[in-house]
C-alpha cells in the first residue's frame, strides 16, 4: 500500500545530458531554454506521436465542445452535452465527464494520463482566472455558467487552447524530468526553484506562442470563429488545430533557445 | 502503436479451444496450482489448508480464491517494462485469462467479468484483465470435515479485518480490540517472506498476551512458483488480499470486513507525473475500495461492506491510536517496509522506500521516534547521508508534496489536484462534493503541517548549529546552513553548551538493553545535554572502521556495556578498550563502565573506574526490582558526568 514506482532517465549520453543541466539548474546561468529544446529533440519523433494520438485529440475535442456549446446564455446546451443537470455542472464534474470522454477515446494509457491531466489543468486555471469574487468553487452551474460562457467566443478560446497546449508540453517535459530532478538537485530549496523556473519558461513559450505571436492569436479566434460557428468544428478541423497549436510551441520552444 | 497483444493465461487446466485464435499465442502462460502427475505446477496455492482453517467454503468462493491467486501469479510473471524507458508503454499490459471454475453458472454472466476488469485495471493500471470461464473444475474435499454442515464458531462478537503486520493494521487492531471487546479474524496473505510471517505471528502472539481468545490469524498461501518478471509489481495483491478476507467472514457468515490504512496513502496522489496510470499504487484508494464493495456484493448475492475505519487520519494520526492505547511498545515490531528485500540481518527497514519515508516522519510528528528504533532502518534518512538514488528522489518528493499541502489553500488544493479529485469525490460514501473536497483538503493539509513539524523536531534533536550538517543529509536538503560555512583561517571555539557526544562500546548481543538504556537518555538528548552515537548508525556502504575510530576519538562521554559477551568480544576488547582507556588516561574523555549482565570484569584495564549502576549493581540481576530502575540509576549517572565534564570545561 502507498508503493510507489520510482523511473529514471535512460542511460544514454543525450539523456545523461539532460540530466547534468538539471543538477545545475540552482546556478546563475542555468539555461531552462536549452534544456528543455534539447529534451524536446531527444523525443522528436514520440512528441508527434503524442500529438496524433487519440487521448490528445479527445482532450482537446471535449475543450472544443466545451467552448462551442458555452456560447449561448444559457446553460442548457452544456448540460446536455454532459448529459447531467445543469444544477449538478460544477468543474469538478466537467474534469470527470473530460474523464470518461477520454477513456473511451482509445488512446495509449501514457498519453492519455498527461492528454487527461493537461485538460483538466486548463480548466481549472480557466475557472480561477475567471470566476468573480462572489463565486465559489462549487456553485451549481447555473451561477458558474458566465465563468464557462467567455470561453465561447474568439479570444476565449484561444486562451482555453493556450493553457491546454501549454500544460500538455509542460506535463509530456515532466513525464521526463522529474524522475531525475529530485535526486540529482542539491536541495529542497534548488528543486522547488528548478520547477518554478520551469513552469515559468513554457507559461512564456505558450503565451508568446498564442499571444504575443499575433498569428496565432488571430489563427485560433479566426478558427474558432469559422469551423465553430454552426456546431461542432469536424474532426479534420480539429487535427488541423492540433498540429498547428503543437507545432508554433515546439517552433517556440526552439527557437527561444537558438536566440540565447 | 497498436494494443499490446495479450497474454493469454490457461488456468486449472483450461485449453484455449475456440475462445482464442491462433495469433493471440504470441505470450502464453499456464498457471496451475494442483498436484498432478501431468501438470507443472507453477503456483503454489496452499488452498487446502486454508479451507481446513475454516472447515468448509462453497464452490463460487474456492473459485474466487483461484482466481485471485491467479491474477497475483500473472501479474508477477509478466514485466512491466525498464524503469529506464523512454516512455513506459509496457507498463500496462493485457491479460486475457481462461479458468476452469466450479461454479460457471455464476462466473460467466457478463457483468461480472465485466466488473472484475473494471477493477483489476483500476487497481493495477494494466489496460485489460479479460475473463473466459470455462466449466468442468473440481477438487476433492480438503479433510473430512469439508462438508457444508460443518461451520466455524458464530460470527456473533466477531470482526474481519485485513493484517499486514504494518503500522495502520497493527493500529486498527489494537484500537478495535481495547474499544470494541469483540473477536478479531487477522487474514494475511503471505508469499514466501519469512520475515513478514514473523513479524505477523509475532504481533499475533502479542495481542493473544494481552486479549487472550480474542484474535484468531489466518493465513493464505499463494505464491509463483515459476520465474518471475525481472521489473515485477505486486498491484493486485490487494485482490487477492480481500478475497481470502471475503471467504474467511463468508465463514463466520459476516457482511463486512476492515481495511484500516490512513488516507493520505490511500490517495498516494501523483508526486511525479510519471507515476500516473497506478505506478503510484491505489490499493486503497476510494474508487478501489467501491469496485471491490460491489464484485463481493455480486459474489455475495447480497450487500458486502468494506470499512476503512483510518481513511480520514494520516499516518501520524495513527500512531496517535498506539499512543493512546498505551501499545507503543509495538511500534517497533511493525513493519511498514515495501522493499524488506533489501534489509539485513536483524534490520526490518531498508529506510528509503515510500512507507518508511512516511514512518520515520510521522514518528517524529507523534513525538514517538524513540520508540522507533534507527537500528531498525537500513539507510538512517533522518541522520545520514542520503545517497543520490531513487531514496533521494523518494525523501525529497515526498518533502515537496508534504510542503505544498501544507501551504495550499482550499482554493489552490482544489485547483492543484482537480484531476485526482475528479477519481475520488463519487466514492466517499454520503458525502456531497463540497463536503468531500473539504474533508480531503483537510487530511492533506493536516499531514502536511505533520510533516512540517516533524521536520522541525528533527531539527530540534538533530540539528546542532555549531556543527556542519553532513552533506546530502536530510536537514542539508531541507535547510542547507551556507552561512555557517567558515572563511579562512578563524578559529572555532567550542561552545560550552554544546552536547557532549556519547559513545556506546557494546556487544551486538546486548543490543536490546543498549536500545533500553537509549530510551532512558533520551530525555537528556532533548534537553541537548548530550547526543548519542553507536555502531548501528554506520550508514550503508559507509567504512564502519574508520566510523567508528572518528566517533570513538570525537566522543567526551564513552559507555562500556560490560557483559560476558562483551568481555568476550575480540573487537570491543582489541581496538575499543584499548583506545578508551588511551582517552581516559589523556583527560580527554570520561570512561564508564556500564554493568549489564553479572560477570568477572574487576580485573579489566577498566575495572578500577567508577561503574553505573550504584554500586555496580548489573542491570539484570534480583539487585533491582525493574530493568527500569537500573537504568534509571545509570541515567543519573551519567547526567552527572556530563554536568562534571561541563564545570572542568569552564573553569
Amino acid at each position: 500500500m502507498g508503493h510507489e514506482r520510482v523511473g529514471v532517465l535512460p542511460k544514454t549520453k543525450r539523456w545523461q545530458s539532460i540530466v547534468g543541466q538539471i543538477a545545475s539548474s540552482s546556478r546563475a546561468d542555468f539555461d531552462v531554454s536549452a534544456l528543455t529544446r534539447q529534451t524536446i529533440q531527444n523525443v522528436r519523433q514520440r512528441f508527434r506521436n503524442l500529438q496524433d494520438d487519440n487521448a490528445t485529440k479527445a482532450a482537446f475535442t471535449f475543450l472544443v465542445n466545451l467552448a462551442v456549446s458555452s456560447r449561448p446564455p444559457d446553460p442548457h446546451q452544456l448540460a446536455q452535452l454532459l448529459h447531467t443537470d445543469p444544477e449538478r455542472v460544477t468543474p469538478l464534474q466537467l474534469a470527470k465527464a473530460l474523464h470518461l470522454f477520454i477513456s473511451q477515446a482509445g488512446g495509449l494509457p501514457e498519453y492519455s494520463a498527461v492528454a487527461e491531466g493537461a485538460a483538466v489543468d486548463a480548466l481549472a486555471l480557466w475557472y480561477e482566472h475567471n470566476r468573480t469574487k462572489q463565486q465559489n468553487l462549487f456553485d451549481s452551474f447555473d451561477s458558474a455558467y458566465s465563468v464557462w460562457h467567455k470561453a465561447g467566443n474568439g479570444p476565449g478560446f484561444c486562451e482555453l487552447s493556450r493553457l491546454f497546449f501549454g500544460k500538455m508540453v509542460e506535463r509530456y517535459l515532466n513525464y521526463f524530468l522529474e524522475r531525475e530532478a529530485s535526486r540529482v538537485t542539491p536541495t529542497l530549496q534548488a528543486r522547488n526553484l528548478f520547477r518554478e523556473r520551469l513552469e515559468l519558461h513554457l507559461d512564456d513559450i505558450s503565451r508568446h506562442a498564442f499571444e504575443t505571436s499575433k498569428i496565432t492569436q488571430s489563427y485560433a479566434a479566426g478558427w474558432f470563429n469559422r469551423y465553430a460557428a454552426g456546431g461542432m468544428p469536424s474532426e479534420q478541423e480539429i487535427e488541423r488545430f492540433i498540429s498547428y497549436a503543437f507545432g508554433k510551441l515546439q517552433d517556440e520552444l526552439i527557437r527561444e533557445a537558438q536566440d540565447k | 502503436m497498436s494494443d499490446p497483444v495479450p497474454y493469454i493465461v490457461l488456468c486449472n487446466g483450461a485449453a484455449p479451444g475456440s475462445v482464442c485464435s491462433a495469433d493471440q499465442f504470441v505470450h502464453c502462460l499456464h498457471l496451475d496450482y494442483r498436484q498432478l502427475p501431468e501438470i507443472e505446477q507453477t503456483v503454489r496455492l496452499a488452498l487446502p489448508k486454508f479451507v481446513g482453517s475454516v472447515y468448509y467454503l462453497p464452490p463460487r468462493i474456492l473459485d474466487l480464491l483461484e482466481i485471485a491467486g491467479y491474477v497475483y501469479c500473472a501479474d508477477r510473471s509478466v514485466s512491466r517494462g525498464s524503469k529506464s524507458a523512454v516512455e513506459y508503454h509496457k507498463w500496462a499490459r493485457s491479460y486475457h485469462y481462461l479458468i476452469k471454475v466450479r461454479d460457471h453458472a455464476f462466473w460467466q454472466q457478463p457483468h461480472v467479468g465485466k466488473l472484475l476488469n473494471e477493477l483489476l485495471t483500476f487497481l493495477s493500471g494494466d489496460q485489460q484483465h479479460q475473463m473466459t470461464f470455462l466449466s468442468g473444475h473440481a477438487t476433492p474435499p480438503s479433510s473430512l470435515f469439508d462438508r457444508e454442515d460443518f461451520t466455524v464458531d458464530s460470527g456473533e462478537d466477531t470482526e474481519v479485518m485485513l493484517f499486514s503486520g504494518g503500522l495502520d493494521s497493527l493500529s486498527g487492531a489494537v484500537e478495535h480490540l481495547a474499544t470494541t471487546g469483540k473477536r478479531l479474524c487477522l487474514v494475511s496473505h503471505q508469499s514466501y517472506q519469512p520475515a513478514t510471517a514473523r513479524t505477523q505471528e509475532q504481533l499475533v502472539r502479542a495481542f493473544n498476551k494481552r486479549y487472550p481468545g480474542r484474535v484468531r490469524h489466518f493465513r493464505y498461501e499463494c505464491s509463483l512458483r515459476g520465474p518471475r518478471a525481472r521489473d515485477e509489481t505486486q498491484r493486485t495483491r490487494f485482490f487477492l488480499y480481500t478475497s481470502i478476507a471475503y471467504a474467511v467472514a463468508h465463514a463466520f457468515d459476516k457482511r463486512a470486513l476492515y481495511v484500516y490504512e490512513n488516507g493520505v496513502t490511500s490517495l498516494n496522489f501523483p508526486k511525479r507525473q510519471d507515476l500516473r496510470s497506478a505506478r503510484a499504487s491505489r490499493t486503497t484508494h476510494p474508487k478501489t475500495i467501491h469496485l471491490l464493495k460491489q464484485f463481493l456484493s455480486l459474489v455475495a448475492e447480497a450487500p458486502f461492506e468494506i470499512v476503512t475505519p483510518f481513511f480520514w487520519r494520516t499516518k501520524t494520526d495513527v500512531l496517535y491510536v498506539l499512543q493512546r492505547q498505551g501499545r507503543t511498545d509495538l511500534l517497533s515490531s511493525a513493519v511498514s517496509c515495501s522493499k524488506t528485500f533489501k534489509t539485513d540481518i536483524g534490520r526490518t527497514h531498508c529506510g528509503g522506500c515510500s512507507q518508511c519515508v512516511d514512518r520515520r516522519f510521522a514518528t517524529y510528528a507523534a513525538g514517538l521516534e524513540n520508540c522507533d528504533i534507527p537500528g531498525n532502518y537500513v539507510l538512517d534518512s533522518i541522520r545520514e547521508p542520503v545517497p543520490p538514488d531513487e531514496n533521494k528522489t523518494t525523501l525529497v518528493d515526498f518533502l515537496r508534496q508534504a510542503q505544498r499541502f501544507d501551504a495550499a489553500s482550499l482554493d489552490s488544493f482544489y485547483r492543484d489536484r482537480m484531476n485526482e479529485l475528479a477519481e475520488v469525490v463519487d466514492y466517499l460514501d454520503g458525502m456531497d462534493e463540497q463536503a468531500a473536497v473539504e474533508s480531503l483538503f483537510s487530511l492533506c493539509h493536516r499531514h502536511g503541517a505533520q510533516v512540517m513539524e516533524a521536520i522541525r523536531r528533527i531539527q530540534q534533536l538533530h540539528d546542532d548549529p555549531r556543527r556542519s550538517i553532513p552533506e546530502a543529509s536530510l536537514l542539508d536538503i531541507v535547510h542547507r546552513r551556507e552561512y555557517l560555512e567558515e572563511p579562512e583561517g578563524t578559529v572555532t571555539v567550542r561552545q560550552d553548551n554544546a552536547p557532549f557526544e556519547v559513545f556506546y562500546s557494546y556487544s551486538h548481543r546486548d543490543e536490546t538493553l543498549r536500545d533500553e538504556l537509549e530510551k532512558h537518555l533520551s530525555l537528556l538528548r532533548r534537553e541537548k545535554v548530550i547526543t548519542g552515537w553507536h555502531d548501528r548508525r554506520i550508514g550503508a556502504g559507509t567504512e564502519w572502521e574508520g566510523e567508528i575510530d572518528e566517533h570513538l576519538n570525537s566522543a567526551r562521554i564513552i559507555l562500556l556495556l560490560i557483559s560476558s559477551d562483551f568481555l568476550a568480544s575480540d573487537y570491543c576488547w582489541d581496538v575499543e578498550v584499548k583506545r578508551v582507556m588511551e582517552r581516559h588516561e589523556a583527560k580527554e574523555a570520561r570512561v564508564i563502565p556500564v554493568i549489564l549482565r553479572e560477570c568477572d570484569w574487576h580485573r579489566a584495564p577498566f575495572g578500577k573506574l567508577q561503574a553505573l549502576p550504584t554500586d555496580a549493581r548489573p542491570v539484570r540481576s534480583r539487585h533491582w526490582h525493574s530493568e527500569d530502575e537500573a537504568f534509571t540509576s545509570i541515567a543519573k549517572g551519567i547526567r552527572a558526568a556530563a554536568e562534571a565534564l561541563r564545570q572542568d570545561g569552564s573553569s
